[in-house]
């Protein structure tokens, strides 16, 4: 390329005779600056430069320089749209035939030149993509495990469910309810006698429609999905606190209604991001075996994370050792204290310690896009 | 006396893509989601479909086929020299391969309605392990507004595509991992109806994160491979109507109050 590219963040450091043929007529705001008028400009740009006089270079010299020193941060041309920031425009240097200082010679080599850096990674920058563009799902970021956490989680869902069936707003049973709930609330609306009568009716002990209400999506919530999760709202002891005040009648709540249980799952689910499979969903009649299918702790990963959970003992025995990955030759060599003998060796016969030294994975991947 | 009533319905939760949003409750037929684990015909029908794919393009030259001369090298006798043919023998450098390839069709046979079990065996399978994620039709990855603007306004039109196909990379990423689909939950593969060109192209990107495919080019395999199946509720009915051979009887039936086959995609809640 015989085009230098400049960023913007090395603008000011650029030799002034780079800007010297640059057109003054030019407004500052520009998108695009360009520093040769052969290079074509839009008509619009074109239109000003005629109606204006010709400047010399020297004049249009000092305008550029005016204007780089007299604090036009080239930073604030980048285009925001949101919480995304797009890069500035990209600026280019003049050719050196265009230059009109007969002593300025472009650099051979990179060494002394300052580094402007690429777009790569570009979205990774907390200035170009703030937290609030982040994607925001129906559930949870993080899944609540804790089984009191999920246990309140199921209790609120069934008093809400239940009260919006009493207040007769069955359309909304299966809609999406906000979650925002500050702790004193929570705690109240938890404290609720809620129990199951001899004939299977449920009462909730409280005021259904005032936790109706709270239900209904108020103007300034509309789409501010963003809620707090539960265990910010509510901690785990005072979950397991409030527990021991319920009656225990309300775990046998019948679920055996399609549409509560429905609304009580996908609830759960927006609480504490635990969702019931498909395949349990028919299994669940009571508020007990839906507790019993959200508690469940899930399966350990790997075998060493369920001999660490679940089987501890057998960590402590003398004779057995537990090794999170396959023992290898070199793990034996390690254990034996030969590794280090043979690292001098392999350091005398310029030896790499790890691996072949020489090919390393994916040299076709790097070279396919471009690379060595 | 009781006896074991096996349900002949089962769920199906149809979700919000990609909001993960539970909408509706709908019934599967068990014979169509349900189907007990059959591994034996599961093999078959990915031997079958592997067989089918095999390209059979390997060719390589005989020694009649071996460019050059025919004529004996030198005599048979009289030179004190191993005896020779011709420069193509197959036991000279450079000479023909006895039993080489030829192209050739792989392909093997399948019955058909085996096939078509395997497909909702595997369907079953996923179904049981809460690994089949049905979204609602018109499954397409929504590219944040403001970027939608950016992109108008022409804020990146100097940075080129890579600063672009970046931002896509980086919320289709975030997408799955905010639904537990992404790189650390095992991929997921995702099945619509029809090419969809932003999801597709942002898995593109990711191929660590999951798979797109058109529900044309999905086989058995595909739906026995990675973490889950994300399916659109069109394409979820489409495998399975035209997967269902050995439900539907070829026979007339008279009484045509009696269901001639097993129904799927009832709504249960809505």
């Amino acid at each position: 390329m015989s085009r230098a590219t400049v960023g913007p963040s090395s603008s000011s450091h650029q030799p002034t005779t780079t800007l010297a043929t640059a057109p003054s007529s030019y407004p500052l705001n520009l998108n695009r600056l360009y520093s040769s008028q052969k290079i074509p400009t839009p008509i619009q740009e074109t239109a000003l430069v005629q109606t204006q006089e010709p400047e010399t270079g020297l004049q249009s010299k000092v305008h550029f320089a005016d204007a780089i020193e007299g604090g036009s941060d080239w930073a604030e041309e980048r285009v925001s749209q949101g919480p995304y920031t797009a890069p500035p425009p990209r600026i280019e240097a003049a050719r050196v035939e265009e230059v009109a200082d007969p002593s300025y010679a472009p650099a051979s080599f990179s060494t002394g030149l300052k580094t402007v850096g690429g777009l790569a990674g570009w979205w990774s920058r907390p200035d170009n993509w703030a937290a609030g563009g982040d994607f925001v799902g129906f559930k949870p970021r993080e899944k609540v495990v804790e089984s009191s956490l999920i246990e309140a989680a199921v209790r609120r869902a069934i008093i809400e469910a239940f009260a919006l069936r009493e207040t007769g707003r069955e359309d909304d049973l299966v809609g999406v309810w906000p979650t925002a709930a500050s702790n004193v609330d929570l705690q109240g609306l938890l404290a609720w006698d809620l129990k199951r009568a001899e004939d299977g009716a449920v009462i909730l002990g409280g005021d259904a429609a005032v936790v109706a209400e709270g239900l209904r999506w108020k103007d300034d919530e509309e789409g501010a999905r963003d809620h707090p999760a539960l265990s910010e709202t509510l901690t785990a002891d005072e979950a397991a606190a409030l527990s021991q005040t319920w009656n225990p009648s309300w775990k046998t709540i019948s679920l055996a209604d399609s549409r509560i249980r429905f609304a009580v799952t996908k609830r759960v689910f927006q609480l504490t991001g635990q969702l019931v499979p498909d395949h349990q969903l028919a299994s669940i009649t009571t508020v007990q075996t839906l507790l019993h299918v959200l508690k469940k702790p899930p399966k350990p990963a790997t075998l060493t994370q369920e001999l660490q959970k679940r089987h501890p003992d057998l960590l402590d025995l003398p004779n057995v050792t537990v090794t999170p990955k396959r023992v290898t030759r070199g793990d034996k060599e390690i254990a034996l204290g030969r590794f280090k003998l043979m690292q001098e060796e392999f350091k005398k016969r310029d030896i790499p310690a790890y691996g072949h030294g020489y090919a390393r994975k994916g040299k076709e991947i790097s070279r396919l896009r471009g690379g060595t | 006396m009781s006896f074991l009533r096996i349900a002949t319905t089962v769920p199906v939760t149809v979700f919000n893509f990609p909001s993960y949003e539970p909408q509706r409750l709908e019934s599967w037929s068990s014979k169509h989601l349900n189907l007990p684990l059959r591994r034996d015909i599961l093999h078959l029908a990915v031997v079958y479909e592997g067989d089918n794919t095999r390209q059979g393009t390997a060719s390589s030259k005989t020694r009649y086929e071996v460019h050059g001369s025919h004529k004996k090298l030198y005599a048979q006798k009289g030179l004190g020299r191993a005896r020779v043919g011709d420069k193509q023998s197959p036991l000279r450098r450079g000479g023909g391969k006895t039993f080489g390839p030829k192209p050739r069709d792989f392909g093997t046979k399948i019955t058909r309605k085996v096939y078509d079990l395997a497909w909702r065996t595997a369907l079953s399978y996923r179904y049981r392990r809460g690994e089949l994620v049905v979204c609602q039709d018109g499954m397409e990855l929504p590219l944040p507004a403001d970027f939608e603007v950016l992109l108008q306004n022409g804020g990146m039109r100097e940075s080129g595509a890579e600063l672009e196909a970046g931002f896509r990379a980086k919320w289709v990423k975030q997408v799955l991992d905010t639904n537990d689909w992404g790189r650390k939950a095992g991929r997921s593969t995702f099945i619509t109806s029809s090419h969809r060109e932003n999801l597709f192209e942002a898995l593109d990107l990711v191929p660590n994160w999951g798979r797109a495919l058109d529900v044309g080019d999905v086989d058995v395999k595909d739906l026995l491979e990675t973490g889950r199946i994300v399916i659109e509720r069109d394409a979820l009915m489409h495998i399975i109507e035209s997967h269902q051979s050995d439900l539907t009887p070829n026979i007339f039936v008279a009484n045509a109050a009696l269901p001639s086959k097993a129904v799927s995609g009832e709504i249960l809640v809505e």
